[in-house]
């Protein structure tokens, strides 16, 4: 969806990890579509929790958590970070300023932390929503701290929380669920879907709608179900969005068809039978509009 | 102005989100420190200090400058690299980010 927006001229820049076995063919995809590409590091492996351990600064890593090393064509597996965009000048204004925390040999280096607004802005992210991430990101669950943000009732256009599948508008993260800024911007996007793909732009509203648990960034469930009340949703199925390495609870939450968040602690019924408690802080969230 | 690693990076998180809020507070932490290397040319948390402020003012050249002096000063240490790293990114000078990034600090040892 970030390649669709740029090539639409709705976002200035986009990032991706690309298999390097697969950059021939990326190249000959951006010439077709009119867009230049830079390459900058490989991402070689994801560290495991093992690994972290003996990395120096691997505690401060928070989502990414891999092994890097300079880009060359010879290697045989990993992904190169590239940069995209129409011009030059944009590709220049997030490279600058987009180096991610890669671990080398044993340590970890990330960037000045007023680079990340740098290459918010770079991106395109909206300035409310780029601050806010700055001020509020260091705070754990900033997902939830968005919820807070958020006056009345979240709007599905602002549903980040598929952000990492192909059911998204947008790709970053907001600074509340319904911020205007982000509307419009995912609204024109939107559009530009609808224009080519109805069927498409249909398959992603219906999943922006469904109820989400959310437990952090990368740590996400959406259900095939709907809210009865306030803190219980009942379900057919549920989902798990997010990176695979957290996924711990999508055999429990699949054994029940109803959940319910009491306190901290969530519940999880199989018709009136319980099957099970999860003893995590997690929030619900249903996205209208 | 003796700070410990975890408090220069508090101080310098806060600074870049206020240059972001109110560009004025940075300006004047950066008039004290630069008063503050008058005599203590040796100081190379000062030079970080001045070097981290010119980074969050987008004064690149002004920064890795600076950070070459903590390098000068204290060849060992790993986060005055890597700034200095940065600097040089951001002006373009991606052959020597590379170098230093990728060959030079994860084989930095005293």
């Amino acid at each position: 969806m970030n390649y669709m927006a740029v090539v639409a001229g709705l976002k200035p820049l986009l990032d991706d990890g690309i298999p390097v076995k697969s950059m021939d063919a990326f190249a000959a995809a951006c010439g077709k579509y009119g867009l230049r590409f830079r390459t900058e590091a490989v991402f070689l492996k994801e560290a495991t929790d093992e690994e972290l351990e003996f990395v120096e600064g691997g505690e401060r890593l928070n989502t990414t958590k891999w092994f890097g090393a300079r880009y060359n064509p010879s290697l045989q597996g990993g992904y190169v970070h590239v940069f995209v965009a129409k011009s030059e000048d944009a590709i220049e204004m997030g490279y600058r300023a987009g180096w991610y925390p890669l671990i080398i040999g044993s340590v970890s280096f990330e960037k000045p932390i007023i680079d990340h607004f740098r290459f918010g802005a770079a991106l395109g992210v909206p300035e409310c929503c780029n601050i806010f991430f700055m001020k509020e990101n260091p705070k754990r669950n900033f997902l939830f701290t968005v919820l807070k943000n958020t006056r009345g009732m979240p709007h599905y256009l602002c549903n980040c929380l598929t952000k990492d599948n192909v059911y998204s508008y947008t790709y970053h993260m907001p600074c509340s669920f319904n911020c205007a800024e982000t509307i419009r911007y995912a609204e024109a996007l939107r559009e530009e879907v609808k224009k080519r793909e109805p069927r498409f732009a249909a398959q992603i509203d219906f999943r922006l709608k469904t109820p989400f648990l959310v437990f952090e960034e990368q740590f996400i469930y959406a259900f095939d179900g709907y809210f009865t009340d306030f803190g219980t949703i009942s379900y057919k199925r549920a989902f798990f969005v997010g990176n695979l390495r957290n996924d711990r609870f999508s055999d429990l939450l699949n054994a029940a068809n109803r959940l319910r968040i009491l306190d901290n602690t969530i519940q999880l019924f199989n018709n009136d039978r319980m099957v099970g408690e999860i003893a995590e802080a997690g929030f619900l969230v249903c996205f209208g509009e | 102005m003796k700070m410990d690693c975890w408090q220069i990076d508090r101080l310098l998180d806060r600074l870049s989100l206020n240059y972001i809020e109110q560009p004025g507070e940075v300006s004047r932490w950066k008039e004290k420190i630069v008063g503050s290397l008058q005599g203590n040319e040796k100081s190379h948390e000062l030079w970080f200090l001045l070097g981290s402020i010119c980074y969050i003012e987008g004064d690149f050249e002004r920064a890795a400058e600076c950070f070459t002096n903590c390098v000068n000063l204290d060849p060992f240490n790993a986060q005055y690299h890597k700034n200095l790293a940065f600097a040089l990114r951001q002006m373009g000078r991606y052959g020597e980010f590379d170098d230093i990034i990728f060959d030079k600090l994860p084989n930095l040892k005293k």
